[in-house]
């Protein structure tokens, strides 16, 4: 198990040396000066030069390349250009808004979808089925910027969706952390809490729309499937009830292939959290990231990709990891 | 995904506004007739909330706007919002009326300049404090101004943008006393003292630097003033906190706190004010104007804004370096038609680069009537009966001037075809476009301008003259180079009598209206709005957002 | 076969979503007969008398006298144009950037992940390494930023969109190939002595061609919501193009005004990707019955 673990890290490690080359190229194909961006409009070649000077924007790629890398070692994403403010604090302060709002759409789709696609699978070409699995086709064919616009004019008069806390809350509750969810649950902050939630509430719906779809067919095929298999049928003639057969059995077994589509789904989770954070005023990383390279703010574009990049490899690592603890075969068949 | 507005740098000299016709009005276009689509019409629109009756003290204002502030170093920015925010933390030596840009008092109670008027001498106010608590004095003033100048100063951290623009003529700034401070300059120079009122020239408490500096952070996120409102909080990307200052010299602030939230999307922030969970914002969207102004417990303030759409046409390329080719296409549009249905009502229409409420504006000038059938005619006479093809390029980003740039590329493109001009659009991101306009090989393109304080030579000279139209690090976009023009420009710059300082840009106004070398499109209305409860406040026509005096009625 | 075209028969949502695509295709070519708009043809001015009005069976506006009367089924934007002419218009762009973007998707894909699953060893490696670090960004800021560089255009959003798909399908086929490798007639032809090119062209794409069908399918319906995606934050093709992300885009501001401008393309959008949906479903079903979302 552990060198299986440890297997997986190594490999982990070219693909994230991999992502610092590209996301530095990247950011350096794009076209428009950097130096004129941060001066104005009215700078002259002066003050260019000198801002070129002072960001390390006139030495070679490979120096900047390397520099770039050895200050990552360092925990050091550079000093936004825009900002003039380090960008590891930059992304500090926004990235634990990203975070809970995938993980709470992470939630949404897998308690939601899972229920939905037990529920389907139970009787196979029934209304319920259909109605189900016809609303989940529909779920991953809505463009999320539309859904969230939808969900405003049905409900925004009843419920914020602006922002994570109520302003009038936030003397009060003094959080101390980004993370207001945890925070507020650890420390039994009820009021902030309920606001915390209210304010993650549509955004977080709006975000797990795909996901929920595809995990609630997913669900549904892995556990036709193993419903259909001998050792479920076994145990329905041993005569076990059938709510037992299926919360012990079945869905035991219909994790894996759940499991494996959450990983997957995290990577469109953070980047559709990019037009959810819009439509909502969600202060994170996503809307972070999209108006960084709208300035070409070189390092904070690094900073903030590298992040999302780093983030979604380690999770399918977990996931690799959670698999091999669900499925045994895998630990013993070698490649991924 | 709203960009931030940049703030077009500028500066000028206010002194001469004297006497313009100005002051709280209504939007003077007319908007559609009635009847017409579901269109409202916005008279009665004022640009001031009412301020009687009995401030009350207390409560939060929430502004909402469509980006966060970037740096709260005043000497270091460019960029509006970041403006908003310092306007509220910081006062300068002297600052605008209300509503007008006519400078009066503020940190400085009295100047006066030598004959030669290039030494000015100010006497700072007494008592008045830092947030940290320190007191003004000279040595502030003079750590404000020469860690700016002195590329040795200690503190000489950034690009400091506007001051090799505005103040690179200042030679030296030094202490007399503890209350008296001198500037001196290398000329004569009208507009210095407005130039002082500008948030560039805001003062910074030393104390405040030199702690920041002993923390390791950047004291652009740790901003010490003497401004009305004081730093409390600052969740990047998401809102800046302000508290009201207890030792302010004008008087405490009457509301408690003051929060500039940012709400990216324009549908949403406007949603939002209708709810109540916002008391104010800009950046509505000009087809809401009319919804917001009859939307319950919502008041809308607007206010001729100190700006200009124009289109440009490159007078270095064939071959748009045939006025007549210019003139024919100028011919196309219906300017009209432009600012009551693009800009629903909320621009007027442009015959000058000039704005109509500056000194030096050329009343009787008109914009050219759409005439379809003269502009063929113009255009076989210049040998393109057939018309030609050519490219038409824009900025993706709303501007201040140009809310909707796809929406205007559309209709000149199609109102080109008309005569027989087949233009492509070729939309550049804001953060590129002037780079890419700089070099000058585009055929048309969209541009503008927006004021600080409103002089004619910042539109003209700027915009115009030959001088500023190098390719590479032009400011001068239809790269045109008239002689004639830059002449009376620039005799204009020096002319310290303000009868025949206006006569010179009478001039250069008619001939460039006559050579066409770019369409002057719309000048744009200033909005902003706010929940109706709110009190005291008045639009400025440089955008300055001031909340001194301001409350939250019951 | 015999039995794959039993089941697609009896496959309901298939022939529903077939029906869908079919009739979007239809209407795209008869777009401009059957509504009079097409691009390039209007006057801009005149246009501008109509500027949002409702769709004509919710609530008639009075025009002033001068101004010819006209009856717009979806409603009009602010400049005017009549919305559901530009959508009909507009799915040209759609089914085209699908299909083109699809096209390159698998044109890339295809190659890399046959090389990959059939080769294995080291090439594989290198290959799913140099993948999963493309795979590590996020498809939409990808998107973004390949169209950033290179440029915004029509040609280079079809690209882009098309270089985003590119590992999920390599992916997809580099496990099928794993599986269809081992076959038994497979490892027969290795062994009579057949080259490599000729196994991989003869005898194991024949065997992926169920998978890469359905990849495509489904393919189309994610290039289409991600280009309405690029679209609606301003990477889409050039403006005023009658593109249904642009139009969202264009029109966002005028959801509390003119709300058919926003809606129209909206419901466009979701019918035609749940088309695509459903026949990649089916054919899912109906080719690959053991294959999974």
């Amino acid at each position: 198990m552990n060198g299986y673990v440890l297997q997986r890290l190594l490999g982990a490690v070219p693909v994230l040396f991999g992502v610092t080359v590209l996301a530095f190229l990247f950011v350096r194909m794009i076209p428009g000066d950097p130096a004129r961006n941060i001066a104005g409009e009215r700078a002259n070649e002066e003050i260019l030069a000198q801002v070129r000077r002072v960001h390390g924007l006139d030495e070679p790629l490979p120096a900047q390349y390397a520099r770039f890398l050895g200050r990552i070692a360092q925990g050091d994403l550079g000093t936004s250009l825009q900002t003039n403010e380090p960008v590891t604090r930059e992304i500090a302060a926004r990235f634990p808004a990203t975070i809970e709002l995938t993980l709470c759409a992470v939630l949404l789709a897998t308690v939601i979808g899972v229920a939905l696609g037990i529920v389907a699978s139970l009787r196979p070409g029934s209304v319920l089925d259909l109605v189900t699995m016809g609303g989940a086709l529909v779920g991953v064919s809505l463009p999320v910027f539309c859904l969230g616009y939808v969900l405003i004019i049905a409900v925004g008069d009843h419920m914020p969706y602006a922002g994570r806390l109520d302003e009038g809350l936030r003397d009060g509750f003094a959080p101390r952390t980004p993370f207001y969810l945890v925070e507020a649950l650890v420390r039994g902050e009820w009021a902030a809490l309920r606001s915390v939630v209210a304010h993650l509430a549509l955004p977080a719906l709006a975000l797990s729309t795909v996901p929920l779809a595809v995990v609630a067919r997913i669900t549904r095929s892995s556990m036709l499937e193993v419903l259909s298999q001998d050792y479920v049928r076994t145990a329905r003639a041993k005569g076990l009830s059938r709510a037992a057969v299926v919360l012990r059995h079945a869905l035991r077994n219909a994790t894996i292939p759940i499991v494996t589509v959450l990983g997957v789904q995290t990577g469109y989770l953070l980047g559709g959290a990019v037009l959810t954070e819009t439509v909502f005023a969600w202060p994170g990383l996503g809307r972070f990231v999209v108006t960084a390279i709208g300035e070409r703010d070189y390092p904070a574009i690094q900073g903030g990709v590298l992040l999302f990049a780093t983030t979604f490899v380690l999770v399918n690592l977990l996931v690799d990891v959670l698999y091999a603890r669900l499925d045994p075969r895998v630990r013993l068949g070698g490649t991924s | 995904m709203t960009p931030r507005a940049p703030l077009l740098p500028l500066v000028a000299c206010a002194l001469l506004l004297a006497g313009c016709p100005q002051g709280p009005s209504s939007p003077t276009t007319p908007g559609p007739a009635e009847g017409e689509g579901p269109s409202v019409s916005l008279d009665g629109l004022t640009d001031a909330l009412p301020s009687d009756g009995e401030p009350r003290r207390g409560g939060t204002l929430i502004f909402g706007r469509g980006a966060d502030t970037v740096s709260l170093d005043p000497a270091d920015v460019t960029d509006g919002e970041s403006v908003k925010a310092i306007e509220a933390i910081f006062d300068t030596l002297v600052r605008y009326e209300a509503g007008g840009t006519e400078v009066e008092p503020a940190l400085a109670t009295a100047w006066e300049v030598s004959d030669d008027r290039k030494t000015w001498t100010f006497t700072l106010r007494e008592g008045v404090k830092f947030h940290d608590g320190t007191a003004l004095d000279a040595d502030a003033v003079v750590f404000s101004f020469e860690r700016q100048r002195d590329p040795a100063h200690e503190f000489h951290q950034g690009e400091f943008v506007y001051w090799q623009d505005q103040f690179s003529f200042v030679t030296r700034v030094s202490k007399r006393d503890d209350r008296t401070v001198v500037f001196e300059l290398d000329r004569p120079f009208v507009p210095f003292l407005t130039n002082l009122a500008m948030f560039t020239a805001s003062i910074v408490s030393p104390a405040g630097f030199r702690v920041a500096k002993e923390k390791g952070v950047s004291p652009a996120s740790q901003p010490v003033g003497t401004g009305p409102f004081k730093l409390a909080d600052w969740r990047r990307g998401d809102a800046i906190v302000l508290e009201a200052f207890d030792d302010h010299w004008g008087g405490r602030p009457h509301l408690d706190k003051l929060v500039l939230r940012t709400i990216p999307d324009n549908n949403t922030r406007f949603e939002l004010l209708k709810k109540g969970d916002l008391q104010a914002m800009d950046g509505l969207n000009l087809a809401d104007v009319g919804l917001a102004a009859q939307a319950k417990d919502v008041t809308v303030l607007a206010q001729p804004g100190m700006n200009v759409a124009y289109l440009a046409f490159n007078n270095k390329r064939k071959p748009f370096d045939d006025p007549r080719v210019r003139q024919a296409c100028a011919m196309a549009l219906d300017l009209d038609r432009v600012a009551a249905r693009i800009y629903y009502g909320l621009a007027t229409p442009a015959a000058n680069p000039l704005p109509p409420t500056l000194f030096g504006h050329h009343d009787d000038l008109r914009p050219r009537k759409q005439d379809r059938e003269a502009a063929k005619k113009l255009l076989a006479e210049a040998g393109h009966p057939r018309g030609f093809k050519t490219t038409l390029w824009t900025m993706t980003n709303p501007r201040p001037y140009l809310p909707q740039p796809d929406k205007m590329a559309q209709y000149v493109k199609a109102a080109l075809a008309q005569i027989g001009v087949e233009a492509t659009i070729v939309p550049k991101e804001w953060a590129s476009y002037l780079e890419e306009v700089q070099k000058a090989e585009h055929d048309m393109c969209f541009l503008g301008w927006t004021g600080d304080t409103g002089d004619p030579d910042n539109f003209l000279y700027v915009l115009l003259d030959k001088d500023n139209a190098r390719v590479g690090s032009a400011s001068n976009y239809s790269f045109y180079e008239d002689e004639v023009v830059h002449d009376l420009l620039g005799r204009a710059r020096i002319e310290a009598d303000p009868p025949r300082r206006e006569a010179l840009y009478r001039q250069a106004q008619e001939k460039i209206h006559a050579d066409c070398p770019m369409v002057p499109l719309v000048h744009t209305t200033q909005v902003a709005a706010f929940r109706s409860k709110v009190r005291g406040f008045r639009l400025h026509p440089t955008g300055i957002l001031d909340f001194r005096r301001t409350w939250l009625a019951e | 076969m015999s039995r794959a075209l039993r089941r697609a028969a009896r496959h309901k949502g298939m022939w529903v979503g077939g029906v869908i695509v079919l009739v979007w295709v239809v209407l795209a070519l008869l777009a401009v007969p059957l509504t009079g708009w097409s691009p390039g043809t209007v006057d801009p001015d005149l246009a501008l008398d109509y500027q949002s009005l409702p769709p004509s069976w919710l609530r008639s506006v009075e025009l002033p006298p001068d101004v010819e009367p006209r009856r717009f089924l979806a409603g009009t934007d602010d400049g005017g144009n009549d919305v559901l002419g530009r959508v009909l218009y507009g799915a040209r762009y759609s089914l085209v950037i699908g299909f083109v973007a699809v096209a390159i998707s698998v044109a890339l894909g295809v190659p890399l992940g046959l090389v990959s699953g059939y080769y294995g060893g080291r090439l594989d490696g290198l290959i799913m390494r140099c993948l999963d670090v493309v795979m590590a960004f996020p498809t939409i800021l990808l998107a973004i930023g390949i169209v950033t560089v290179l440029g915004q255009s029509l040609t280079n959003l079809m690209i882009a969109v098309g270089l985003v798909g590119v590992p999920g399908v390599a992916r997809q086929l580099r496990a099928q190939v794993l599986v269809v490798r081992e076959l038994e007639y497979v490892q027969a032809a290795r062994a009579l002595g057949a080259g490599h090119l000729r196994v991989l062209g003869l005898h194991v794409l024949p065997n992926c061609l169920a998978p890469i069908i359905v990849l495509a399918t489904l393919g189309t319906a994610t290039a289409i919501l991600e280009t309405a995606g690029l679209g609606f934050v301003g990477l889409g093709p050039e403006p005023g193009t009658p593109e249904w992300g642009l139009m969202i885009s264009e029109s966002r501001n005028l959801i509390s005004r003119a709300p058919w401008a926003v809606i129209t393309p909206g419901a466009a959008i979701v019918l035609l990707v749940l088309g695509f949906n459903l026949v990649g479903d089916g054919l899912r079903d109906v080719l690959d019955p053991r294959g999974r979302a």
